[in-house]
Order: structure tokens, then C-alpha cells, then sequence
């Protein structure tokens, strides 16, 4: 099967297998749609440039990957300055406190709105780890698209895990 | 009814969330980079002439100065505000540039939240720090110890306006070396990140 190297030809194979995780990502770092919109746009646009320097030095999805993360956290930086609520870290949100609402049932209706509501707390480089996290990849292929060690990565897993048990108990809120 | 989500049907409800099925089309994306260029003129355009128009403001200000000393401290003065003001400029495009050829080189997130610190960290520090400080030196110096000069009566206000001036020169350097000291602080956190 002869390689495809052109850039139209990997901008088009990388939508087509990785789009609809570029939606979630879009939506994880932008809840407005309309800036959502302009932040898919941006990715979109810095993937096919990207492109022209591609030359198989990782696969395609941790290609795709890094580069959106690294669009979308430099929009989340950009907005950061109109955000009131700090970025926090994924130990600062172990350490947060769940409110416990005896009445309230976390189903799978609004599990999707906490999961969002939590993800928006952490700052850019936690944020993608559990993104990555929940995009099914294993801690080997999230060390090579973040960078991070693969001990560092096993050990935010172990506390991503942790977190996500706390707050999707019966009755918790992000 | 155990209403516990295990993190692993977290996954799948994640993966599983409905999309719009965003696309751009080869011809949208050509016409977007053709759009963005435009905007970058146009900004450029813009701040040179906000540069300008700032620059001739100040000139004919110094049309109300007439002894030689303040006005040679007007000149300097505006002088330092244009180097300052042309540095500041630079740095914001030079950022945007960089920005964008991290992100289409396909760094790792660890190196590029890197190099984008190492960039902010060395606007405070160093030389860019220092010509930008010492250029807004002279000026001002110059032009109070000659207003002081034409006006003696006014001295001991001109003495407490050369003290704030420096007071605040001192509280320059210490914001810009704690931004230093916390950039150093994040750059080791990332680095500690990398195992």
C-alpha cells in the first residue's frame, strides 16, 4: 500500500478516524458553541498545517493529539484572564471537599454534565491526562503524547480514578 | 439501586457522547488561512499607527516645554515609552509566531507548556528586563532636576518625586523577579513531570 505523505491526504485520514474525539475535545476545553466552534475551527486548521511537517515520527493519533491539546490549552490560557474561578491542579481537586446531597442521584444523565463540570476545573496539563484517560488510551500512549514519565502518568491515573470514584458516588457533586 | 459509576463505564459513556460531526472542507481551510493573514495586517497596521499617533502626542507636548533641560528629558522620556512600547510589541508577536510552530511541530505537551514559560519567564529577566527599565532612566531624571533647576521654590516636591520615582523602579524589579521566581517554579514542576 503505497504511503500516504501528502497533507490533504493525512488531514482527511485524521478526521476521518479521529473527529469525533476532537468534538469531545473541543467541548471539554470550550463549553460556549460558539467558541467551541472557533476553537474546533483552530484545531482543524493547526492539524493541516501540521501536516507538511508530519513525517511518521509518531503515529497518527498521537500526532492528532498532540496537536489539538496544545491549541486547546493556548485557548484556555488566552481566556484565563476572563475565567473568576482558578485552574487547579489534580491534587488540589483530590483534596476538595464533595458536597454530599443525600436526595441527589447521580445518573447516567447528568454523569456526563459533572464529568464536564469537573474536567473544567484542572488546568491545562491535567486536563489533557484525563481526557487521554477517558478516551480509552493506556498510560504508555499518554506518556508520548503529554511527555510525562510513565510512572508520573500511572500515578495521575491511580488519583483520576480516585477522584472520578468520590464524586460519582450516590449523591456527590463535582 | 447502586448508583455508583465505575470509572471504566465512565469511558464508555465519554466516548460514547453524541457529535456534530465538525468538518472543514480543504477549501474552508485555505480560505481561513487566507482570512487570518489578512486579520494579522490589518492588527499590524493598526498598532503601528496607534504607535505613531502615541509619538506625536508626546511631540507636541514638548512644545510646552521651552528650557533645554526638561525638554531634552521630554525627548528621552518619550524616547524610552516608544523603545518600551516597541519591545512589549515585539514580544506579543514573537510569542504568537513561536506559539504556532510549537503547536504544528507536534510537540509533547510537557515541552511545549515548557518552552511557552521559558519565553514569559525571559521577558522579565535578563536584558529585555533591564534595557526596557534602564531606557525609562534618563528621561524622567533629567527632565525633574531641570524643572527643579527653573523653579527652586518647587524643590523639596521635585526631591519626594525623584524618591517615588526611584521607589517605584524598586517595586518594578520586584514584581518582575517574583513573575521570574514563579516561572521557575512551574518550569520545575513540569520537569519533575517528565520522571
Amino acid at each position: 500500500m503505497q504511503a500516504k505523505t501528502t497533507r490533504d491526504a493525512l488531514y482527511a485520514d485524521a478526521v476521518a478516524a479521529h473527529g469525533a474525539a476532537l468534538e469531545r475535545l473541543g467541548r471539554s476545553y470550550e463549553l460556549d458553541p460558539d467558541k467551541r466552534r472557533d476553537l474546533l475551527q483552530e484545531i482543524h486548521l493547526a492539524l493541516w498545517r501540521s501536516f507538511a511537517g508530519f513525517a511518521s515520527q509518531c503515529s497518527l493519533r498521537t500526532w492528532v493529539y498532540r496537536v489539538a491539546h496544545n491549541v486547546a490549552a493556548t485557548h484556555v490560557l488566552r481566556q484565563r484572564r476572563h475565567n473568576v474561578r482558578a485552574l487547579v491542579s489534580l491534587d488540589a481537586l483530590e483534596a476538595m471537599p464533595v458536597d454530599v446531597d443525600p436526595e441527589a442521584r447521580v445518573d447516567r444523565r447528568n454523569a456526563l454534565d459533572q464529568l464536564h463540570a469537573l474536567i473544567h476545573r484542572l488546568d491545562p496539563l491535567e486536563r489533557e491526562v484525563i481526557l487521554l484517560y477517558l478516551e480509552g488510551l493506556d498510560a504508555a500512549t499518554i506518556g508520548e503524547v503529554t511527555g510525562i514519565s510513565p510512572s508520573n502518568v500511572a500515578t495521575k491515573i491511580h488519583r483520576i480514578k480516585k477522584i472520578l470514584a468520590g464524586r460519582f458516588r450516590q449523591g456527590g457533586h463535582v | 439501586m447502586n448508583n455508583d459509576i465505575p470509572a471504566d463505564d465512565l469511558r464508555t459513556l465519554w466516548q460514547s457522547q453524541n457529535t456534530e460531526a465538525f468538518r472543514m472542507s480543504l477549501d474552508e481551510m485555505r480560505s481561513r488561512v487566507e482570512r487570518l493573514s489578512w486579520r494579522a495586517q490589518r492588527l499590524n497596521v493598526f498598532g503601528t499607527l496607534i504607535f505613531a499617533a502615541s509619538i506625536i502626542g508626546c511631540l507636541w507636548w514638548l512644545t510646552l516645554v521651552r528650557a533645554f533641560m526638561p525638554r531634552l528629558g521630554a525627548i528621552l522620556t518619550i524616547a524610552g515609552v516608544g523603545v518600551t512600547l516597541w519591545q512589549t510589541r515585539a514580544n506579543y508577536l514573537a510569542e504568537r509566531r513561536a506559539t504556532r510552530a510549537a503547536v504544528e511541530s507536534g510537540l509533547v505537551a510537557v515541552d511545549f507548556h515548557r518552552a511557552q514559560l521559558e519565553r514569559q519567564r525571559d521577558f522579565h529577566r535578563g536584558w529585555r528586563f533591564w534595557s526596557r527599565l534602564l531606557v525609562m532612566l534618563p528621561g524622567p531624571l533629567m527632565f525633574i532636576a531641570g524643572f527643579g533647576l527653573e523653579y527652586p521654590h518647587l524643590r523639596p516636591i521635585i526631591a519626594l518625586e525623584v524618591l517615588t520615582f526611584f521607589a517605584l523602579g524598586g517595586v518594578a524589579i520586584a514584581m518582575n523577579r517574583r513573575a521570574v521566581a514563579i516561572y521557575e517554579h512551574r518550569l520545575g514542576e513540569l520537569e519533575r513531570m517528565k520522571g
